[in-house]
């Protein structure tokens, strides 16, 4: 059987189309790049996107597109769960097992707020952030979303 | 530039202990890939640059829990799509033939395709660029450069025999296909080559 990758100008066509394309990224994608470093979470623990509805099933969210469309985010870690509930300008959200007290909404373009974690671990943001943002819970230790964007 | 030559669990191990220098430069090895994934998508420029901050974002916060930092080109390509997907996704107000017509042909978004494995052997055929030694570096960047530069003229340029152009190329491309990287994809596509999948 013949071995294409055996010739040489094949191997150069494909560095040629390498090097080209490292040369058209726009400086912002790399840009971009640097800066997250700085958002770098060392002492949380990072809970999983264990569940998006939009992922987990893109054509019935097509098909339901007749009404307002419903998306459900689940976080999660080994003990706990975030389940939110994306409504049209707010966020429905309920710590599972409830952990009342807390929850501090870190926004990318760097300001943030905390919102109220009621007795049955149920908490609301509104409204939801213009820009990506991550949740984080205080605990021993604390529990963190990857960052989220709606 | 001292980086740029590091194998990939370096950079990560590096960047994972505190390297803002590292994780430049894992940045600067994988930006094409994340970018070239998202062109496929046609994405509003707003909605591209939205991608490209969660696929980076969500890369530094994955760093130290990366098992398999040689798999980092391979996640990186495939949370890309996933990310220009949802994007999408969100625009779901579209009619659904609309939305199926702007996704690409395959509706599996968690196997890899053509498109998306192109995408990761152009980045390891640039990481294995960037370990060679600079002579090659040079030699081969102008042999493809879009002027293609006749023989004559590139001994010239690089001030060597044209008679040894030729068996230069040749060791040169040798040394990007040794480079570890490359071996192991060259003997993947083999082992797939004999419909073979074991050492896959």
């Amino acid at each position: 059987m013949s071995e294409p990758w055996a010739d040489e100008d094949r191997w150069l066509a494909e560095l040629r189309e390498a090097l080209q394309e490292a040369r058209q990224v726009p400086k912002a994608v790399l840009e971009a790049g640097y800066s997250a470093y700085a958002w770098r979470t060392i002492d949380a623990e990072l809970a999983e996107l264990t569940y998006d509805s939009i992922t987990e099933d893109p054509a019935l969210a097509g098909a339901r597109s007749q009404q307002a469309p419903l998306r459900a985010l689940t976080f999660a870690t080994g003990s706990v769960t975030l389940e939110l509930q994306i409504e049209p300008t707010l966020l429905l959200g309920q710590v599972v097992p409830p952990q009342p007290g807390e929850l501090l909404v870190s926004l990318r373009d760097g300001t943030s707020r905390t919102v109220p974690v009621d007795d049955l671990g149920c908490f609301t943001v509104d409204p939801i952030p213009a820009v990506p943002f991550r949740l984080r819970l205080a605990g021993e230790p604390p529990v963190a979303t990857g960052w989220i964007t709606l | 530039m001292s980086m740029a030559a590091e194998p990939v669990d370096v950079l990560v191990a590096e960047a994972t202990a505190g390297s803002q220098e590292a994780w430049n430069a894992i940045v600067d090895r994988y930006a094409a890939l994340v970018w070239s994934v998202c062109l496929r998508f046609r994405l509003s420029e707003a909605d591209t640059s939205d991608v490209v901050q969660t696929v980076w974002l969500r890369t530094v916060e994955r760093l130290s829990s990366l098992r398999e930092p040689a798999a980092l080109p391979g996640w990186l390509a495939t949370t890309t799509r996933r990310e220009c997907l949802k994007v999408l996704g969100s625009r779901q107000s579209w009619p659904l033939g609309e939305l199926a017509a702007t996704l690409p042909a395959d509706e599996d978004t968690t196997a890899p395709d053509a498109e998306l494995l192109a995408a990761e052997r152009r980045a390891m055929v640039r990481e294995a660029f960037a370990q060679l030694p600079e002579h090659c570096q040079r030699l081969l960047a102008l042999l493809v450069s879009g002027d293609q530069p006749s023989y004559v003229e590139i001994g010239a340029r690089l001030e060597m025999p044209v008679g040894s152009i030729g068996p230069t190329r040749s060791r040169c491309l040798d040394k990007l296909r040794a480079c570890p990287a490359v071996a192991r994809w060259l003997t993947s596509e083999r082992a797939e080559q004999r419909g073979d999948r074991r050492n896959v």
